[in-house]
């Protein structure tokens, strides 16, 4: 493995060897060194500093572990005019990201029987699951799909399912510019034509809990959050949509020979300002607009839960932001003293736009961007607020990352009754799977708390505020 | 001294048995096999000191297969439940080794059965409602690997006491954040149909989707047609799997078997 340097606090430098065109950066503390299996993701890390056109450094975040061509927690930028697209830099399930919403209510004030009719309300309401679409819903037509897929989280809300307050609190506005659906197959709008409002399997999930503590306390007033509050965190993507997209692409980046000369295969990539580079932005900012719009109607079922449960008023539950963690955007970087547009690879890594950054809304503007970073279902989640590090073209982590496989996870948890051991450690669990549980308990994570405390060493954001789930939903 | 004792060869079948079957007098999962040469109550000593010279089947990764129905046995009289275990890979060979397997053994002055070879995976005995079993019948990926000689110890209870190792076509591997395999085979089309395979062993409804003919000869046109499958399967029934991975290249062995990992984003 390769010697790492130690270069600033929280930051490590992989040298540059071979054919890598810019060397490697690690953002870790010493705890997470000594936790983490780091061998095959370096390898990763460096395989992505081979990419033409890439800038600055391969990055690599602490919650980084082993992906597709790109580590999960990579970050690459690419020039956008002589750089390269690659799909494997944003992944399968493009637009995977997560939205945080605060409730005008004490966790505290929540009673056991409000709490369990709750949890059940929002599982009946979003499907969650295997191949669970919505069925109460009419399937997305041809005239839906051209509108949503230009307008974003905007169609949803436009469709009354939200307020245009929204909009202002999620990246980008909640629409990702330049989508094409002619560029995006059948077979990807057959995936996902039953499949807006609903969360998926996997690491998916839904979640309510309280505002544990506050570290940062003028941030978090200016955004409206106090500890003890209730919030709602949901992680979801772009379902089979985005999936199909990202399958067509890379079947038509490797039938073209895009991977020739690259380290590894699921590196594949495109010039950007080629017809295939072109098409795959275009098809990538359409799934994007699907995620968008998934994750805003999750928001509008649990608002309507909060509303026939609690009698709290829709329009009262805030959306704090709805951040993206597998994506590819157009962005202006200082590097090297000078302003350059490149194209930012966010793989499993989160933007983490600091103060006055040109795109965000005044109230940001003044605070940095929010940054969410959920962690696993039993200890904690964390808010997080943007510094615009240079090093890492204004980007954090996206999470807790897995400390253990699948597999592993499930077989350690064989044998326990985990709703009923969950519920010891006051956290209600449903899922229509139980394996997704056994797979997705708290120690298959690492302990978010020491990832969050390696990105505040290294100066990509500010610890705001520490939450703690108490209701989850899984697929 | 006598040493006679009911013997068999068999190869044993792996598959992703359900948690729960209808009433039977059930074989233990770890004893399901294929029977290759039935032998009846022999001698031991006799027949292990053949074992070395005996022909031993040309593949050397395991078979894959669809139980495709279910059977109850002898078709007359029926006394067990079983699953009819067509192979997809090595279907001549594995015909013929039976065949050349039966006739060398006769030549030892073995009396094996002369019917017709049907290979098939007994699950129970009687009693058993076969209606139940009919109507709860659904086809399952199965896979064979070593081929061994059963020593049948009664009351449903067999013990191996020699083995013919043989690599199986897949094995599930730890993969951090989702679902990996290490496949294998002795041509790429095997590594496809071997990989379809593990696929289903995860998600058996996925079986109608598999690609039967035309399998393909290079790892990235594999990958290609996995994906596919997964596309179509997640499109129209729902799937675990999200799509194949591109990763890895095939890698050849000193014995010419090839392997791959295949991994699943779920």
């Amino acid at each position: 493995m390769s010697k790492l340097e130690k270069i600033k606090p929280g930051m490590y430098l992989i040298p540059k060897e071979g054919q890598m065109k810019v060397p490697g950066l690690l953002i870790a503390n010493d705890k997470i060194l000594q936790e983490i299996d780091i061998a095959k993701p370096i390898e990763q890390v460096k395989n992505v500093a081979h990419l033409p056109g890439i800038l600055g450094y391969s990055i690599a975040m602490p919650d980084i572990h082993w992906g597709y061509g790109f580590p999960i927690g990579g970050v690459a930028a690419t020039d956008a005019v002589d750089g390269v697209i690659s799909p494997g830099g944003v992944g399968y399930d493009i637009n995977c990201g997560v939205r945080l919403a605060i409730v005008p209510i004490a966790y505290k004030d929540l009673s056991d029987k409000v709490k369990t009719d709750l949890i059940q309300k929002i599982f009946a309401l979003v499907p969650s699951g295997v191949g669970r679409g919505q069925k109460h819903k009419r399937a997305l037509s041809e005239r839906d799909y051209s509108e949503l897929l230009h307008e974003g989280a905007s169609w949803s809300v436009r469709n009354g399912m939200g307020f245009e307050e929204d909009l202002d609190h999620c990246e980008s506005l909640g629409v990702i510019s330049g989508a094409d659906i002619s560029v995006v197959s059948t077979l990807a709008k057959d995936r996902g034509k039953n499949q807006l409002g609903t969360i998926g399997s996997g690491n998916h999930f839904c979640e309510i809990g309280e505002v544990q503590k506050i570290s940062l306390p003028e941030t978090a007033n200016k955004w409206g959050i106090e500890e003890g509050q209730t919030y709602v965190l949901i992680h979801s993507g772009s379902r089979g949509f985005g999936h199909q997209v990202c399958s067509d692409t890379l079947k038509t980046f490797i039938q073209k020979g895009y991977d020739r000369g690259l380290p590894d295969r699921q590196l594949v990539a495109a010039p950007i300002n080629s017809i295939e580079g072109k098409n795959y932005f275009a098809a990538m900012a359409a799934a994007a607009n699907f995620a968008f719009n998934n994750r805003q109607q999750i928001l509008h079922e649990v608002r309507i839960a909060f509303a026939e449960v609690c009698n709290i008023a829709k329009e009262k539950i805030r959306l704090i932001y709805d951040v993206c963690h597998n994506i590819a955007k157009f962005e202006k970087h200082e590097i090297d003293g000078t302003l350059r547009k490149v194209c930012v690879h966010r793989k499993g890594a989160t933007r983490a736009y600091g103060i006055n950054a040109p795109e965000l809304i005044p109230l940001f503007k003044e605070t940095g961007q929010p940054v969410l970073v959920p962690g696993d279902m039993g200890r904690a989640s964390y808010l997080l607020a943007g510094l615009g590090n240079t090093n890492t073209f204004s980007s954090c982590c996206h999470g807790a990352g897995r400390a253990k496989s699948r597999i592993q996870s499930s077989k350690s948890w064989a044998g326990v009754d985990l709703i009923e051991h969950m519920k010891q450690q006051d956290v209600i669990v449903m899922a229509t799977s139980k394996r997704t549980i056994s797979e997705e308990m708290p120690d298959a994570y690492k302990n978010v708390d020491d990832v969050v405390e390696a990105v505040d060493e290294a100066h990509l954001a500010n610890i705001v505020a520490r939450f703690r789930p108490h209701l989850v939903l899984k697929g | 001294m006598n040493d006679e004792m009911r013997l068999f060869l068999g190869f044993e079948a792996l598959a992703p048995w359900p948690s729960q079957f209808p009433n039977g007098r059930m074989i233990e999962t770890k004893s399901r096999h294929i029977t290759t040469a039935f032998f009846g109550n022999t001698s031991l000593f006799r027949l292990t000191s053949l074992l070395d010279d005996m022909p031993k089947p040309p593949w050397n990764v395991g078979t894959v297969g669809i139980f495709d129905k279910v059977l109850f046995l002898p078709h007359n009289h029926p006394r067990v439940v079983a699953l009819n275990a067509p192979p997809l890979t090595h279907s001549d060979p594995f015909f013929s080794y039976q065949m050349h397997l039966t006739t060398w053994f006769e030549e030892k002055n073995y009396q094996l059965d002369k019917r017709d070879f049907l290979p098939h995976v007994t699950l129970a005995r009687s009693p058993f409602n076969a209606t139940e079993w009919k109507n709860l019948f659904s086809p399952l990926p199965y896979f064979t690997s070593s081929l061994h000689l059963y020593k049948s110890l009664g009351n449903l209870q067999y013990e191996i006491i020699w083995s013919h190792q043989i690599k199986p076509p897949f094995t599930e591997i730890e993969h951090v954040a989702d679902i990996a395999f290490q496949i294998s085979g002795q041509t790429p089309e095997e590594i496809h149909q071997n990989a379809q395979i593990a696929l289903s062993f995860h998600c058996p409804e996925i079986l109608p989707y598999l690609k039967r003919e035309n399998l393909s000869k290079s790892l990235p046109q594999i990958m290609m047609d996995l994906n596919d499958l997964v596309s179509l399967a997640d499109q129209e029934i729902g799937t675990p799997f999200k799509a194949v991975s591109y990763h890895g290249d095939l890698l050849q062995n000193k014995n010419g078997t090839l392997t791959w990992m295949m991994i699943i984003d779920v």
